[in-house]
């Protein structure tokens, strides 16, 4: 049987369930520009009708439904869209960094132009050529010889601004590994909080949003592999190694390193001395107590026996702006500097051959019988592995050194120097015997395509995120129009419950106050 | 699909960006005047536009070794004609002293004249380019031919022989100079022949073997001269075509580095149409809503 203020039950169901729904539909416009937010729908349901089917039941017609309730409040998200985003916000950081970094290398070659590398040769055997036309000219002399410093200079200063740039992609490597640190440690924090309200029986739409951005800040920086769990958490894993699962976190680890030493890297990071920075998944497990980032330990500090410190590099991480930065560094930036040491030393070995044959103005014939030339070098290499070592020969300081000619006492002889200057078509040792000047070319053709490619692959990763942004943007975002509708939708209905209530009141008003007068 | 407020924001900032990117491209070109600013622009025309500087700067270069060692030939030609003139002068004076009518006096006055041949032969053959004696081989520094009266001619020479090469051509050399004691030797010879007999007062020597020497002396310088000749010739040639080879090079750069003016601001302006466009969409797209209509 039902109860008398049944009506009133279901009114006051009513006018809570459509107030909550309008409570949602303000939240989700407050939220309308918040980054990351995904709508959130209350889904309505109907309490469970009245009565339960019994067979002691008295003959009435059907079940009479009780009213409302909020069943859930739903957050709307495509998680295929969410994988999709976060991999190609991967790609991109990976390719952003590479054209950015390609941009630095263009810069510092300078070509084409009037002050690069390739001016500075052409201008080196230009100066030797006047030699080889006047040989007597002490100024001739001076200025091949000031040539040749020139030419030094730029190989040794483009050398340098490469160890620079070295120096800075590892500074933001350390920067972004303690950004990686902080994420975990703030994830595996919302964890614990997504666990004690799940266990509650709510859903923490808010908490898990706040998880999903920085899952997607992750995801620019590492190539995460992200598997959900039934209460709420997730587990994500980099290479297959885990860096947070529930409240558990493996942290990244930096240590500088000698270059080229073990720890892998890649191919070309054969950087002659100084320390690169190399990153390493932390085996030991720790359960952070608060969201307060620690200081991130290389693999020697925490001295914990067991723990596994594995290398991160960029032949294991594929994509991210980690990986960009390892790759930028340990194949671009290494590749072109020694790209360039190669062809300086190979160019300054041929040079030295031809100078080593010939005689300066004062140097008499050989002492020794069967030798040839005054045995001077023009570059003087040191260890023929740093390009920061090598000088211009002191000797030539003195421009009569110069060896010009092939026979001693010769001053008008320029022979060696036109040697010297035939040198710019010569084959190199160096593979596929280049000339200098083709080399040079290869090196910046290279590049080229190189930039070329990592700004088509950005325009083409940030196209496709645009496009799934927008998809997403279509699932999740907040129309505003369409909160209005509801807004209205859910205001016209409360006020219909009220009117319900004032209906129920009026008839209950009937029963209580205008029944039972009859013959008073 | 359902479309958001915030979508059309985010599709707008991006089309924005990309017509901005497009505007700052063309207005780059426009006020560079270049095409390729870095390799990554056009790799392929980067390496063109490397190697064709690199071919522009080595033309250049043999075009001055070209026009220097015309210079060397045209002043040794110069200095081989004036020999030459040196030595008929002195084979007149012989034919004429050999006639037998002249008188001592005159006989003396051929000789104080064929004195003043050899000084001047000797300033002929330490002619200098420059510093440079041309005619010293690899000796430049030091005059080739110096006084010397200890020996028959008067003279010494002092010069290095070898071959002073320009590269006129890539790797291919010329020897501008003309080995100074092939060429002068014989004419100091027979001016120290005829300087001799005329003191001796040996006619018939001045008018037979003096005047052979003379002859010889004269060929060889002709056919120096002849081969200086030749030398200008080919070098002239190749000036020329390192001429053509320059405005090719110049023409080639040019197309691949320059940008072409019309046609850049044409895009410009085009850019800057779709830029308006986007904004002006923009700026309607973003206004109306629900809410302005609601009361």
């Amino acid at each position: 049987m039902r109860s008398t203020f049944f009506g009133l039950e279901l009114a006051r169901l009513g006018l809570w369930a459509q107030q909550r729904a309008l409570d949602v539909t303000g939240h989700n416009i407050a939220n309308a520009n918040t980054e990351g937010y995904s709508r959130q729908v209350a889904r309505l349901s109907p309490t469970p009708a009245y009565a339960p089917p019994s067979l002691a039941m008295a003959a009435e017609a059907g079940q009479v439904g009780t009213g409302v309730q909020v069943a859930e409040i739903q957050r709307v998200r495509d998680l295929f869209l969410d994988r999709q985003a976060r991999d190609l916000k991967a790609h991109l950081g990976r390719w952003q960094v590479r054209s950015q970094t390609l941009a630095e290398l263009e810069t510092i070659l300078g070509e084409p132009s009037d002050a690069g590398l390739a001016r500075a040769l052409a201008d080196f055997w230009d100066a030797l050529a006047t030699v080889a036309n006047r040989p007597d000219s002490l100024p001739a002399r001076t200025a091949a010889i000031q040539q040749a410093h020139t030419l030094l200079e730029r190989f040794q200063t483009a050398d340098r601004q490469l160890a620079d740039l070295a120096d800075n992609l590892d500074a933001s490597l350390v920067a972004r590994v303690d950004r990686v640190n902080q994420i975990l440690v703030q994830m595996a924090d919302l964890h614990r909080r997504i666990r004690v309200a799940t266990a509650a029986g709510q859903t923490p739409n808010d908490l898990l949003d706040e998880r999903d951005r920085l899952l997607e800040e992750l995801g620019t920086l590492l190539p995460v592999r992200v598997t959900e769990r039934p209460d709420g958490t997730v587990r994500v894993e980099v290479a297959g190694l885990p860096l947070v699962d529930g409240q558990v976190v493996h942290r990244l680890a930096v240590q500088e390193e000698p270059a080229g030493g073990a720890g892998g890297g890649g191919t070309g990071s054969g950087t002659s001395g100084g320390l690169v920075v190399r990153i390493y998944w932390d085996g030991t497990a720790t359960v952070p107590a608060s969201a307060t980032p620690q200081a991130v330990s290389g693999p020697g500090a925490s001295g914990g026996a067991a723990a596994a410190f594995i290398p991160l590099d960029d032949t294991v991480l594929d994509g991210g702006e980690i990986d960009g930065l390892l790759e930028a560094r340990d194949r671009l930036v290494a590749g072109l500097r020694q790209d360039l040491k190669a062809l300086f030393f190979a160019l300054a070995d041929a040079v030295n051959a031809v100078h080593r044959q010939g005689y300066g103005l004062n140097d008499g014939p050989p002492a020794g019988s069967g030798q040839q030339g005054a045995g001077r070098d023009l570059f003087v290499v040191g260890s023929g592995s740093d390009l920061q070592q090598v000088v211009v020969n002191p000797e030539l300081d003195d421009p009569a050194n110069l060896a010009a000619a092939q026979m001693p006492g010769a001053p008008g002889d320029g022979r060696n120097a036109l040697a010297m200057v035939q040198l710019r078509h010569a084959p190199l040792n160096l593979p596929g015997s280049p000339s200098a000047q083709d080399y040079l070319e290869s090196v910046v053709a290279g590049l080229g395509i190189a930039g070329r490619q990592a700004e088509e692959g950005q325009r083409t990763a940030q196209l496709l995120l645009d496009q799934v942004a927008a998809q997403r943007e279509s699932v999740r975002g907040v129309s505003l129009d369409e909160e209005m509708t509801q807004l209205i939708r859910y205001q016209h209905a409360y006020a219909a419950a009220a009117r319900l209530v004032t209906a129920v009141d009026t008839m209950l008003g009937i029963l209580i106050e205008r029944t039972g007068v009859v013959g008073r | 699909m359902r479309i958001t407020g915030g979508m059309m924001i985010t599709t707008l900032l991006a089309d924005l960006r990309r017509a901005q990117e497009r505007l700052s491209t063309y207005q780059n070109r426009l006020a560079s005047g270049k095409q390729v600013q870095r390799p990554s622009d056009d790799p392929v025309a980067t390496v063109d536009s490397l190697r064709l500087r690199a071919r522009l700067a080595e033309v250049d270069r043999l075009r001055a070794n070209a026009e220097d060692a015309r210079d060397w030939l045209e002043i040794t030609d110069s200095a081989l004609d004036r020999a030459t003139q040196i030595l008929q002068r002195a084979r007149e004076l012989a034919i004429r002293a050999a006639s037998g009518t002249l008188p001592d006096s005159s006989l003396d006055a051929i000789a104080a004249e064929v004195q003043q041949l050899r000084d001047h032969l000797l300033e002929v053959a330490n002619t200098t380019l420059g510093d440079a004696y041309i005619f010293g081989g690899l000796a430049t520094q030091q005059p080739p031919y110096v006084a010397d009266p200890a020996s028959a001619t008067g003279v010494a020479y002092q010069g290095i022989n070898g071959p002073v090469e320009r590269e006129v051509a890539p790797g291919t050399t010329v020897a501008v100079n003309v080995p100074g004691d092939a060429a002068f030797d014989p004419a100091f010879d027979a001016l120290g022949q005829m300087a001799a007999a005329l003191a001796a007062r040996d006619l018939p020597t001045v008018g037979g073997a003096v005047v052979a020497a003379l002859d010889d002396a004269i060929d060889g310088l002709l056919r120096f001269r002849a081969e200086v000749g030749a030398k200008v010739n080919r070098i002239e040639l190749g000036l020329y075509r390192l001429d053509e080879i320059r405005i090719d090079t110049e023409r080639l750069l040019s197309g691949v580095e320059d940008a072409d003016i019309a046609e850049t601001a044409m895009r410009l302006s085009v850019s800057e149409a779709a830029y308006r466009a986007a904004l002006m969409a923009g700026a309607r797209i973003v206004q109306p809503t629900l809410m302005d209509f609601l009361r």
